[in-house]
């Protein structure tokens, strides 16, 4: 036992009741991680108790603050009721008493009992009951439960009395009363603890005077109790979905892919029409694509590429295809929005490097109008993948996603036929998973003459096999999470709590 | 995509039509009793371009991509499939005869909807199944293909209850009276827009022209108002035998395809195609026009893109299983005739594209590309994986936080004055939570640490990540660059805890720097720095201020710094 331990012991000795962790750091003269560590062992030898309390607090929300001002919907109902004990119900309908208390007042009276529904010359009346009355006469226990908050902002329940249990209950389910709980923890010497038990005789924790003074030849060292857990210990470690990122970005530089990158607000030219999508695609519509409020407009200033694409769209230009017949808008091209799909960095790049062979891949960022909940988020990254080069064919195209899907972990993989804007032939894959079995992985093809020509590609001699994966999906699979705003968790027990994941 | 729903025994029924038992045992699928085992039937569907979403019982709902309108139904599925399995082959055709009937167009419709096309097919037994295909048809042409009517919309009526000739004309609302179909009340054309469920979802498409369209008979009976409704006066009832098809358009070449869609749809199950005379002022186009498009397929294209070595009468007969017909141009070059309800061929390209799906997606051997490439991380991200690990060797957990975020976190509750800062700003967000890019990692950590206050202390985090700001001078006019966050908060904690954190890691990186003094409002005065190298800050440090704290509910305080990495990366 360390000083300390004796320390703690004297300080509880003088106090004699339970106190707080903190007050006896203070008294100690102790840090409070100090003291945290020592009260498990003082316990253990049964020189302390320890008291673990969990207080509850309630405090209305701010539909029970509104009723706090203006009353509780059912007890303004009986008191308007009570003037003539009964009345029509057209009537009360339309007095002029507030919505909530003609919807909700007339459902909770109605459920307590305090009024009741009858006919009278064909009419249907409300009535008061003699509960009701009573009410009325004697006033009621929510009245009374809802003034308690009138002094106070917040109550802890075990000073509460009994009787208001059921009102408790129901406050909690009518959303007017929410909780918060505090945990607290409280220590106390036990009933004839002698300290100077604890006064070192043994040697406990070993330390460099110890073993200089050759003290250890002189005295016994304690034995431990190796079956105690000891306190947690947090490493600090990669966010597990970064990490599992970082697992595919190798992944593919091992097949020979080179990393780049592109910016998240981009042109709607990068982003839509270089990609072969017709101005009036669904995709490009406020629902599906997120439009900037500032900055509005790119400046693009290679105005041969701009020609060559508007071409495209309009006749086909050069690259025998028909085009999309329609006028082609430059304004609309310069809209700047928040890019849709990676694809869009895979146009620069062909821009950027322009000679074949070019084996790129980009793992970033994409932003879609979406209500964040488990399975939607209003941005998630892709992973996308081109190969630019001579001979090249659908047969090389499956080949590189047999590979990667292998490379994944998933040994089967089968191909459907598909459709992109801007790939054809077009190829979804689909890979087989041991416990959910298939599931759609990824969208692929070979970019289209209407892609590649404008960008100043020898189509069809040079052709590109062009792939993109919603990663995020796929990291969910491998760990194992249900609600994709956990790749994005800001619950740090979670993060301080991820094991270990391996592919084998 | 669009999903549509069909029945397993009709598909089948469909498929394997006018077959016997003998043919049907040498299908390379197996049927039992008309109907096809359940994983071969899925098989077949989805390598004809469409996919399962759910089976139940009889019911199959198939999603199927957006090109391929004249696959939105059990008799598009089947005609494909008819030839893929090499039951029916060749272009499909249906004869289709003249009408004699008129359909007059008034140059007043040029004023709101200036197009019309249209169609018969006389002496159908409706089914129900078939009746039900027919509207889902409709429905998902309408949907996509139509971009919600508005390109597009298609109405069906009884032929038997309209006396040609038939005028398409447009009149004031005020003077439209008729009963829209599901109603029994007769409303004017403002009326229907206002009062009824379709008027108001595709109101949008015409409400402020001066006129509305409307379709009337010789005996001025109003056949509906385009794109709205129908009237009740020329209803579809189970006992219609002839169907009268108009579909009125802003582009004719859309409308075209939905109405050989749905004729040819039709006569699949049999049944008579006739055609209209659509006489515009000062010309008459007849129609539905089922012409097959032509677009020329050369066999060495298709051998390099799909990696075969397909002899020219193999790729013949692939063509005709994929449900087209050809004329040989050539040697090597065949002139393929395109069936008049395929869409979606624009390019030599998508001829290969159905040659793929009539070879089989199935049957194409994956090989490894012979290209040679060295692989390679960029080497900036390699500097910053070096700094991410060193971080968590000081004990930080790395952290991932959304790139969108909201101006209170952002702004209100970092004292920031908006109006002075520099940010991009969305014009549509779904939620305020979600309506800016984050111009600085600070305010999103801090959050993160206000979602934590009963996690064991300390607490010790980073995020490393992208941030945006607007540059008038970049041609998408905002600069992003890579920011590093890192906080401390603990029961007590200090300038100094964070400090030797920042020191420890330019240490490592071997930059020169020093602490000059910084009086902000993000940090406690007295207690903050700007961490400068030659001059230019690459950053700063300090104890966050006490508002901040309070406004982000934090009991604990905070110590932080912020690096700007692409910066930092230069002095490297």
């Amino acid at each position: 036992m360390s000083t300390y331990d004796v320390n703690i012991l004297e300080v509880l000795k003088n106090e004699n009741d339970y106190i707080t962790p903190i007050e006896l750091a203070m008294k100690a003269n102790l840090k409070l991680e100090q003291v945290q560590t020592i009260l498990p062992r003082l316990e253990y030898y049964k020189a302390i108790e320890i008291k673990d309390e969990i207080s509850e607090y309630i405090f209305l929300t701010k539909e029970g603050k509104k009723y706090l001002d203006q009353g509780l919907p059912e007890i303004i109902l009986l008191k308007y009721i009570s003037k003539s004990e009964c009345i029509l119900t057209k009537e009360l309908k339309s007095s002029d008493l507030e919505d909530f208390v003609k919807k909700i007042g007339i459902n909770w009276a109605k459920k307590k009992n305090y009024i009741e529904f009858k006919k009278k010359d064909k009419e249907s009346i409300i009535c008061l009951t003699s509960l009701g009355k009573d009410v009325i006469n004697k006033g009621s226990q929510e009245e009374k439960f809802i003034n308690l908050f009138r002094s106070v902002p917040e109550i802890l329940t075990k000073n509460l009395d009994k009787e208001y249990n059921k009102i408790i209950n129901e406050f909690r389910e009518r959303g007017l009363i929410d909780s918060r709980s505090e945990k607290n923890r409280f220590v106390k010497i036990r009933k004839g603890v002698n300290i100077e038990d604890f006064r070192i005789k043994e040697i406990t924790r070993l330390t460099q005077d110890i073993i200089k003074n050759k003290e250890w030849k002189k005295r016994k060292i304690k034995e431990f109790d190796i079956s105690l857990s000891p306190r947690i210990v947090y490493s600090a470690k990669r966010q597990p979905y970064l990490e599992f990122l970082d697992e595919v970005r190798y992944l593919l530089i091992g097949m020979g892919f080179k990393e780049y990158k592109g910016p998240f607000v981009e042109a709607e030219f990068y982003n839509f029409d270089c990609l072969n999508q017709a101005q009036d695609h669904p995709a490009r519509e406020i629902h599906d694509s997120y439009i900037l409020k500032k900055p509005k407009e790119a400046v693009i200033k290679d105005m041969e590429l701009v020609e060559r694409v508007k071409q495209t769209h309009e006749n086909g230009w050069k690259t025998n295809s028909s085009g999309w017949g329609y006028k082609w808008s430059f304004d609309l091209a310069r809209r700047l929005i928040l890019r849709s799909q990676t694809t869009a960095v895979s146009v620069r790049t062909i821009l950027k490097e322009k000679k074949p062979p070019i084996k790129m891949f980009t793992l970033d960022r994409v932003f879609r109008p979406d209500v964040l909940d488990a399975k939607h988020a209003q941005e998630f990254d892709q992973c996308e993948g081109i190969v630019l080069g001579e001979n090249l064919n659908l047969q090389n195209l499956l080949g590189i996603l047999k590979e990667f899907a292998f490379q994944l972990g998933f040994k089967e993989i089968k191909f459907k036929p598909g459709f992109f804007p801007f790939t054809s032939p077009s190829v979804e894959a689909f890979v087989k998973h041991e416990k959910l079995g298939w599931m759609e992985i990824l969208g692929s093809g070979l970019f289209r003459p209407e892609v590649l020509i404008p960008l100043g590609i020898d189509y069809p001699k040079v052709q590109c096999l062009a792939w993109g994966v919603g990663i995020g999906r796929l990291a969910m699979v491998r760990l194992g999470l249900n609600d994709i705003r956990a790749l994005h968790s800001q619950d740090l027990n979670y993060l301080r709590n991820s094991t270990i994941i391996i592919k084998k | 995509m669009p999903t549509i729903n069909v029945s397993w025994e009709d598909l089948s029924k469909l498929i394997l039509k006018g077959l016997n038992k003998n043919e049907i045992s040498k299908l390379a699928f197996e049927v039992d009793e008309d109907i096809f085992y359940k994983d071969d039937l899925e098989e077949l569907i989805f390598l004809n371009k469409g996919e399962v979403e759910s089976w139940k019982d009889d019911q199959i709902e198939i999603e199927v991509t957006s090109d391929r309108i004249d696959l939105l139904s059990t008799e598009g599925f089947s005609r494909a499939i008819r030839g893929f399995l090499g039951i029916e082959k060749g272009l499909p055709t249906y004869k289709v005869e003249n009408s004699g009937i008129d359909l007059i167009v008034d140059p007043s419709v040029n004023q709101v909807r200036p197009f019309i096309v249209s169609g018969i097919v006389e002496g159908v037994e409706f089914s129900d199944t078939q009746v039900a295909q027919i509207m889902q048809a409709q429905e998902k042409l309408h949907a996509t293909h139509s971009r919600n009517r508005k390109q597009a919309s298609i109405g069906l009526h009884d032929l038997d209850k309209i006396v040609p000739p038939i005028t398409y004309c447009a009149k004031k609302p005020e003077e439209i009276k008729f009963i829209p179909l599901h109603e029994t009340k007769e409303m004017n054309g403002k009326e229907i827009l206002e009062k009824i469920p379709k008027g108001r979802e595709y109101k949008y498409i015409i409400e402020n022209a001066p006129v509305y369209p409307i379709l009337h008979d010789s005996k001025g009976t109003i056949l509906s108002l385009p794109p709205i409704i129908n009237s009740v006066d020329t209803a579809v009832t189970p006992d219609t035998r002839n169907l009268f098809f108009d579909i009125t358009c802003l582009n004719k070449e859309i409308a075209k395809y939905a109405l050989n869609v749905l004729v040819c749809n039709i006569a699949e199950r049999g049944g008579q195609i006739k055609s209209v005379n659509i006489k515009y002022p000062d010309h008459t186009e007849v129609l539905p026009d089922l012409t097959p498009n032509k677009r020329d397929v050369h066999l060495g294209f298709a051998n390099k893109v799909l990696g075969l070595n397909l002899t020219i009468e193999e790729l013949k007969d692939l063509i005709l299983r994929a449900r087209m017909g050809f004329k040989e141009k050539n040697k090597n070059t065949l002139t393929v005739l395109i069936p008049p309800f395929r869409s979606d061929n624009h390019h030599e390209i998508d001829i290969v594209e159905s040659i793929a799906i009539a070879y089989g997606y199935n049957k194409f051997e994956p090989k490894i590309p012979k290209i040679v490439t060295v692989g390679e991380e960029d080497s900036f991200e390699k500097f910053i994986r070096k700094i991410t690990y060193f971080l968590i060797g000081l004990g930080f957990q790395e952290v991932n936080n959304y790139i969108m975020t909201g101006k209170e976190i952002q702004f209100k509750k970092m004292n920031i004055d908006e109006s002075k800062t520099n940010f991009v700003e969305i014009s549509n967000p779904i939620s305020s939570s979600f309506a800016i890019l984050r111009n600085d990692l600070l305010p999103i950590n801090l959050d993160f640490l206000s979602k934590n206050t009963h996690v064991n202390l300390p607490i010790k985090i980073f995020e490393i990540g992208d941030i945006v700001e607007i540059d008038e001078s970049l041609e998408t006019k905002t600069k992003q660059t890579r920011q590093l966050a890192v906080l401390y908060t603990d029961y007590s904690v200090s300038f100094e805890n964070i400090q030797a954190a920042l020191f420890a890691l330019m240490k490592y990186l071997n930059i020169d720097f020093k602490l000059v003094k910084l009086k902000n409002t993000t940090y406690i005065n007295g207690r903050a720095a700007n961490i400068v190298n030659n001059g230019e800050i690459i950053g700063d440090l300090g104890e966050i201020s006490l508002e901040i704290l309070e406004n982000f509910d934090l009991i604990n305080p905070v110590a932080a710094f912020r690096l700007n990495l692409t910066t930092l990366y230069k002095l490297i």
